[in-house]
């Protein structure tokens, strides 16, 4: 099979021609084709995610934290980079860049920077802005020992504007050049966007939930939509495949590494004597699914007007449960046999110090109609899903879309 | 009859101003709720020995669970002293409980060890304080609420930087949009053209609509935590508590039902003695003639006490009732209002019901109460017997009250006390507007039932048993002898919770007999 490719020779949404690489012009690409941004905002997101995952394995393995963990400082050197190199950028461009340089940026309040650095400024003053907030909400309310929380989603939409710039960065660096490392930079980004949007799913994924009907409704609505809009975006062959490939890799890395450190629980009470610190759940095989819309995707070609956008939508999100269903549903079995129960899968070592583990810990949740919150899988649960799929498949298509066109 | 709503008592400067961040992006002040364990008084207090070692232990509580509780631990010895404290929590086992932290010496104040402990979960709790050095080792429960008892306001500059950045966030925001929709999709060099103003003025309306639209959920979102929040603050007092009384021949009977709303219908209400009773119920006069009892009433069925009501005055009495339960170990003050009506005439003693025999009562007018400014306060009785409140510095909020006493007869010599309840002092400590209300001993302010329960605990897990709470009658334990065979003077640890004009009950017993005296306290705010 020919790998598919999205590159396009002419976008029905382009308004106006992409330059290609031969038609760059040399001063244009020797000066503004530098990557040190998007390198940048690609270690900033990087330290973002891996702050983020190693605060969630510190808060259910230790329990007590502090402004100062490792954890926090990691996600706010993230943050603090990806604002200082916004900031970095919006200085050049507004104060000492050429008028060639300028010309590759855009204006808010007169100063001038590329839309993706302004998109990260915006994400870290969320971020600045979820920390007192977050802070106020532990003294108002007590300590949130939830991911979901009204600070935290604040927090989390200052981080997915982070991941957006950097992708932002990338993209229009690549749609300007066509470079192998664009390319590049934008598939690992783009793994980590996946990353992100995963890590505040964590609560309603883990492999004990995986045959509700709530985990597929929500992983149609979250994960489509980035996977779509990668796959538009992207002007590498099999973007969304190499994305969730390096989501997955992002998140075994985690699950392998994370146990490897020693920790105890300092927080009460503790029914799991942790030794180590809990590694996150293997992740979801969503490169399964994100092969099928690559696949469609290169079919269809890059732009997606009108009508043909909504049923190639409801096509992409069929596509999308008709592989991730079987292939998570008989997965997720797998996690809960004692086969999974080794470094490698995880499975039955995710469990944080204050749960009580048992027989339940290898048996799947809601799924008995006599305990509270039945959650079945049913007809209706893929009728939702294909819902909710098809919808945030339409979205992903008319932002990768537009993405595929940033120039500046 | 009672009067419901004295809940308000100590829910003044209550008001509840929820902040809305999302819509408006104004934040107020946010509600308050009251203090348990005790009215508006939530830190606890320890005064005694651990082990071989004198020591004294503050805990402050947090006003919200999860909250982290600060403890300061005196203790004297000629050596260095390693200090450890543990959260114990009352229903899970002691083996679940983490390691213990060392509390570090505080610098430049010898003999004092600081330490904070986390409270992760609503309900009973004990604070283990374990204290090594050359003299060998000592540990003591200090039994603790962990509940929300209060809602802390958002500071207003916080506000102010909230809604700036807010403010930064949406404008920023929308300019990024207009951006996005109009210029950055033009090839480097091209300039902007009306259809592209067209788009980007478009999209902004779009962002504008999404915008409100997450404002809207953000705000339904807040107001579901805040409820959920709400229902697991304790506002006003707890459990429901009515007072009433009715009259048997001669005899006046106060009738007292607790937690008919807050618990089981079908259930009785679980206690556990605390110094041999079951409630103690302090009348508090509501005019200056100044009654005061202290009562125990007995149990007629399951959430139903009774007892006999002594020779008080008719008029408006506060009702003060401490209980500790039985299943988790948490301590409670719960309070009402009653209106006394006159001894009735007719045959003595024509009640089945008797009164407790450790029940006291007493007639305290403030004018007759020193002032605790005074040097050297002393409150005579007409035999001439007097109780000095010893030198003190001036009284202030959250700072030691220095309430130490002296009983002395009328040529000023020392007075033996006899044990009253197995303590050498009760007291009773009122805020003049009734939002603070603590019950002292000079082991401290905490229910001995309570620690009790986890010493008990404790020892049955560790000997390997299931735990089961045994109850131990502290009216023979003597807490607070401070080691005297007959001491004359005693200590009660305590610290003021905020500044204002306090009355002080300090009960003890002489000849068989307990004695109430009265002083009135001006406590003031932190020294600046």
């Amino acid at each position: 099979m020919q790998p598919p490719s999205v590159a396009p020779a002419s976008s029905l949404a382009i308004d106006q021609p992409l330059l290609t690489r031969t038609e760059a012009s040399p001063a244009l690409t020797k000066s503004t084709a530098a990557l040190w941004p998007s390198v940048l905002f690609a270690l900033a997101v990087t330290s973002i995610t891996a702050g983020i995952i190693w605060d969630i394995s510190w808060h259910i393995s230790i329990g007590r934290d502090t402004f100062w963990t490792p954890a926090h400082m990691a996600i706010y050197l993230g943050g603090m980079l990806s604002g200082m190199t916004g900031g970095w950028l919006a200085f050049y461009h507004t104060f000492l860049a050429r008028p060639e340089e300028r010309n590759q940026s855009v204006g808010i309040f007169g100063a001038r920077a590329p839309l993706g650095a302004w998109v990260s400024m915006w994400g870290a003053v969320a971020m600045l802005t979820s920390a007192p907030f977050d802070d106020w909400w532990h003294n108002a309310y007590g300590l949130d020992v939830r991911i979901i929380s009204p600070p935290h989603t604040l927090l989390g939409i200052g981080m997915l504007g982070i991941s957006v710039g950097a992708l932002l960065v990338g993209l229009s660096h690549q749609n300007r050049t066509h470079t192998r490392a664009g390319d590049w930079l934008f598939i690992y980004i783009g793994g980590v966007f996946i990353t992100l949007g995963s890590v505040f799913l964590m609560e309603v994924s883990f492999p004990n939930l995986q045959h509700t009907g709530t985990f597929y409704e929500v992983c149609a609505a979250v994960f489509v939509f980035r996977f779509v809009t990668l796959g538009v975006a992207g002007r590498i062959t099999w973007p969304a495949t190499r994305a969730a490939a390096v989501f997955i890799a992002i998140q075994c890395l985690a699950t392998w590494i994370l146990p490897l450190f020693s920790a105890h629980p300092k927080l009460a009470p503790i029914f799991n004597p942790v030794t180590h610190m809990v590694p996150p759940a293997f992740p979801v095989l969503m490169i399964f699914p994100a092969l099928a819309m690559d696949l469609i995707i290169a079919k269809m070609g890059p732009t997606y007007d009108g009508w043909k956008g909504l049923l190639v939508a409801t096509l992409l999100s069929a596509a999308f449960l008709a592989v991730f269903i079987p292939v998570q549903w008989n997965f997720a079995r797998f996690l809960l046999t004692p086969l999974a129960d080794n470094w490698f899968f995880a499975g039955n070592r995710y469990w944080g110090y204050e749960t009580h583990v048992g027989p339940w810990a290898d048996k799947f949740f809601h799924v008995d109609p006599h305990m509270p919150n039945y959650d079945p899988f049913t007809a209706r649960t893929i009728g939702l899903s294909w819902i909710a799929g098809t919808i945030s498949a339409w979205l992903g298509l008319a932002w990768g879309g537009w993405m595929r066109k940033v120039q500046r | 009859m009672a009067r419901p709503g004295v809940g308000r008592l100590d829910e003044k400067g209550a008001t509840v101003n929820r902040l809305r961040f999302f819509l408006a992006l104004l934040f107020l002040s946010l509600s308050a709720g009251s203090a348990r364990a005790h009215i508006g008084s939530p830190d606890v207090f320890f005064d005694g020995k651990i082990g071989p070692y004198p020591a004294g232990i503050t805990i402050r509580m947090p006003a919200v669970i999860p909250g982290r509780a600060e403890i300061d631990v005196r203790a004297t010895s000629e050596h260095p002293l390693e200090v450890f404290i543990l959260p114990l929590f009352s229903k899970t086992a002691v083996k679940n409980s983490p390691p213990p932290d060392a509390a570090r010496p505080v610098p430049g104040e010898p003999g004092l060890y600081h330490g904070e402990l986390w409270l992760m979960r609503s309900g009973g709790y004990s604070v283990e304080v374990r204290v090594r050095g050359d003299a060998g080792e000592g540990v003591v429960q200090i039994p603790i609420n962990s509940e929300a008892m209060h809602q802390l306001p958002m500071p207003r500059l916080l506000a102010t930087i909230l809604i700036a950045l807010g403010g930064l966030l949406y404008v920023g925001g929308r300019e990024i949009v207009r951006a996005a929709a109009s210029e950055s999709t033009l090839p480097p060099g091209a300039t902007m053209d009306s259809s592209h103003r067209r788009r980007g003025r478009i999209a902004v309306r779009v962002a504008a609509v999404v915008c409100v639209a997450m404002i809207g959920f953000g705000r339904y979102w807040w107001n579901l935590e805040e409820a959920s929040f709400q229902g697991k603050l304790r506002k006003g007092v707890w459990p429901d508590l009515t007072a009433e009384t009715h009259s048997e021949g001669a005899q006046r009977i106060l009738r007292l039902t607790l937690g008919e709303k807050s618990f089981d219908p079908h259930r009785a209400i679980p206690l556990l003695t605390d110094h041999g009773k079951l409630l103690h119920v302090f009348l508090i006069g509501e005019r200056e003639s100044g009654g005061i009892a202290h009562l125990h009433p007995f149990r007629q069925s399951g959430k139903v006490f009774e007892t006999v009501l002594p020779q008080l005055p008719e008029g408006d009495y506060q009702v003060f009732v401490d209980l500790t339960l039985a299943d988790s170990g948490i301590s409670t003050t719960t309070t009402t209002r009653l209106h006394l009506p006159p001894v009735p005439s007719g045959p003595a003693g024509s009640s089945k019901l008797q009164a407790d025999p450790d029940d006291s009562w007493a007639s305290c007018p403030a004018a007759a109460a020193p002032s605790a400014s005074e040097p050297a306060p002393a409150y005579r009785f007409d035999d001439g017997l007097q109780i000095v409140w010893k030198s003190h510095p001036p009284l202030r909020m959250r700072r030691d009250a220095g309430m130490q006493f002296e009983v002395r007869d009328s040529a000023g010599q020392p007075v033996p006390l006899e044990p009253y309840m197995g303590m050498i002092s009760h007291a009773a400590v009122m805020r003049s507007d009734g939002s603070v209300f603590a019950h002292l001993h000079p082991a401290g302010n905490f229910s001995m039932a309570a620690q009790t329960f986890f010493e008990s605990k404790v020892a049955k897990e560790a000997a390997g048993d299931t735990f089961a709470p045994v109850e131990v009658d502290h009216s023979k334990m003597h807490h607070g002898a401070a080691g005297a065979n007959s001491p004359s003077s005693f200590y009660l640890p305590y610290e003021f919770p905020s500044a204002g004009n306090y009355h002080v009950w300090v009960q003890f017993k002489i000849g068989g007999q307990v004695r109430t005296a009265r002083f009135e306290a001006t406590v003031l705010p932190p020294q600046s």
